[in-house]
């Protein structure tokens, strides 16, 4: 479903990756471990097709990034729920408006929109507090409203770039505890991370990543 | 609801969600406009009262006191057929008698037992004539008819009005041009920093798989409402500025019907253009 092959994306100043090979099938689970600036927020730029490879390929479902015009690219990224370690909410809207702009950028109808919406807040344990803004949830909370927004689409594979990066060890291990259930009814979950400790509790696949380079 | 109309809602929900910046793009518009309007207004009616001070800058043509009946009227009919004349108006010497006792109060009749003042055309010219060289050699086709005592006109007001009207008409274009690339440019800078700011908004838009369009739109829509409420604000402003200047000088300004609404269509036309300028430049994939 995710293919880089010989992927090479080089940014002025020496840094990104080369030679990164990587696979995730469907459903599966990979973690994409390395230190700070491995290269693992490239690697997942190139998946949701933010970067380009100046050599290799990057294969997302039907997407080939050397034939995909750039008009395609936002319904690749309708199949990819995105995560991110600084959450990325809208300030101005709160949480359920934060879930649901992820569908109707899609144009869904507004009843299938409430319906979905309800049931991934149900799904991520926050439906009680749909009506808050992010600054009025804590840190776990506003990843949990992040991973909502990003399933919401109902997507084949979910990217986490540090998802628990800003958080305590609890909280992040609660997130980690969402991302495998989530895992565990069909989604597949590439997950970056520096935090060695939480990936081998988990007995995940992992992909390690240094320099630039797969391993 | 479909993606169109969500996306004009967002427009609309972005006015009201970020008030502050609305307000600002608003009065930036509206003091732009304000600014444009009134030398809109201004420039038009300068030219008008130019034209209708040229309009009343005519010659006097004085006919030979000899010239009597049918040789009046043939003089006339020369004038008439002289290029550049477009009125001819003949003042007899009986005429020219009441005016001069309109004006001074003096009968010349009882103060001279005779009446002196000659006879006399008054001539306008056409609206292309009325330049100082033009006029000049209209009066000397004039002085050549025979019959004509003397052609008498402001030739030094010919010489100001089109040294000046020169200079105003080019002050007017280039200050013109500086106040619409001035407006455009604050305006238009007004509107990319209030959507810089939300460059975090759009790039979550862009991740969550909104196309350029979809997130074009809102902003697209936010930018014609501030730019159509700063526009009505100018109209308001304007329209107070006009009322004012009434009181003080009726028939000073005379405006044309679409001059209101074109203010209003400039400020939407300003806010559509500025946004899409702006949101432009955060769209490319």
């Amino acid at each position: 479903m995710i293919h880089l092959r010989d992927v090479r994306m080089l940014y002025p100043d020496g840094g990104g990756v080369e030679c990164v090979n990587l696979d995730v099938h469907p459903g599966e689970f990979v973690f994409l471990v390395g230190p700070s600036g491995a290269g693992k927020t490239t690697v997942l730029k190139l998946i949701y097709m933010e970067e380009r490879p100046q050599q290799g390929v990057v294969k997302v479902h039907q997407y080939d990034s050397s034939r995909i015009k750039r008009r395609e690219i936002p319904y690749l990224r309708r199949l990819l729920g995105i995560v991110f370690q600084d959450f990325r909410l809208l300030p101005d809207r709160d949480v359920f408006e934060n879930v649901a702009f992820a569908l109707r950028v899609t144009g869904a109808k507004r009843k299938e929109i409430k319906r979905k919406v309800l049931r991934v807040l149900a799904e991520v344990g926050l439906s009680h507090k749909r009506h808050r803004m992010p600054h009025e949830l804590s840190g776990g909370e506003q990843q949990r409203v992040a991973i909502a927004r990003a399933l919401v689409n109902e997507p084949l594979a979910l990217l986490a770039d540090e998802p628990t990066g800003n958080l305590d060890p609890d909280t992040a291990r609660g997130v980690l505890e969402l991302l495998e259930k989530i895992n565990l009814k069909g989604t597949a979950v590439l997950m970056a991370t520096h935090n060695y400790a939480l990936v081998e509790r988990a007995g995940k696949r992992i992909v390690r990543i240094d320099g630039g380079r797969t391993l | 609801m479909s993606g169109f109309w969500c996306s004009i809602r967002e427009g609309i929900e972005g006015f009201r969600r970020a008030p502050f910046s609305s307000f600002v793009s608003l009065s930036t518009v509206a003091l732009a406009l304000t600014l444009l309007g009134a030398f809109a207004a201004v420039s038009l009616n300068l030219n008008r009262l130019a034209a209708a001070l040229q309009q009343r800058m005519t010659f006097e043509v004085f006919v030979d006191d000899a010239l009597e009946g049918a040789a009046i009227a043939d003089l006339e009919r020369q004038i008439r057929a002289t290029p550049g004349v477009a009125k001819v108006e003949f003042v007899s010497k009986e005429a020219a008698a009441r005016a001069i006792k309109e004006e001074f109060g003096d009968d010349v009749l009882e103060i001279l037992g005779e009446n002196p003042l000659p006879a006399s055309f008054r001539v306008a010219l056409t609206a292309n004539s009325r330049s100082a060289p033009v006029a000049e050699s209209v009066a000397a086709k004039l002085r050549a008819l025979k019959g004509v005592s003397e052609v008498v006109y402001r030739a030094e007001l010919f010489r100001l009005l089109d040294r000046y009207l020169q200079l105003a008409i080019t002050v007017d274009v280039v200050v013109g041009i500086a106040l619409v690339l001035g407006s455009i440019f604050v305006v238009f800078n007004t509107i990319r920093l209030i959507i810089h700011a939300k460059r975090q908004i759009i790039g979550t838009m862009k991740l969550v798989g909104a196309t350029p369009g979809f997130i074009r739109r809102p902003f697209l829509v936010e930018g014609m409402l501030q730019g159509g409420a700063g526009g009505a604000l100018a109209v308001f402003f304007l329209w107070v500025l006009v009322r004012l200047a009434s009181v003080e000088a009726p028939h000073l300004l005379v405006l044309p019907d679409l001059f209101f609404p074109s203010i209003l269509a400039a400020g939407i036309l300003l806010g559509w253009m500025g946004s899409f300028v702006a949101v432009r430049r955060l769209l490319k994939y």
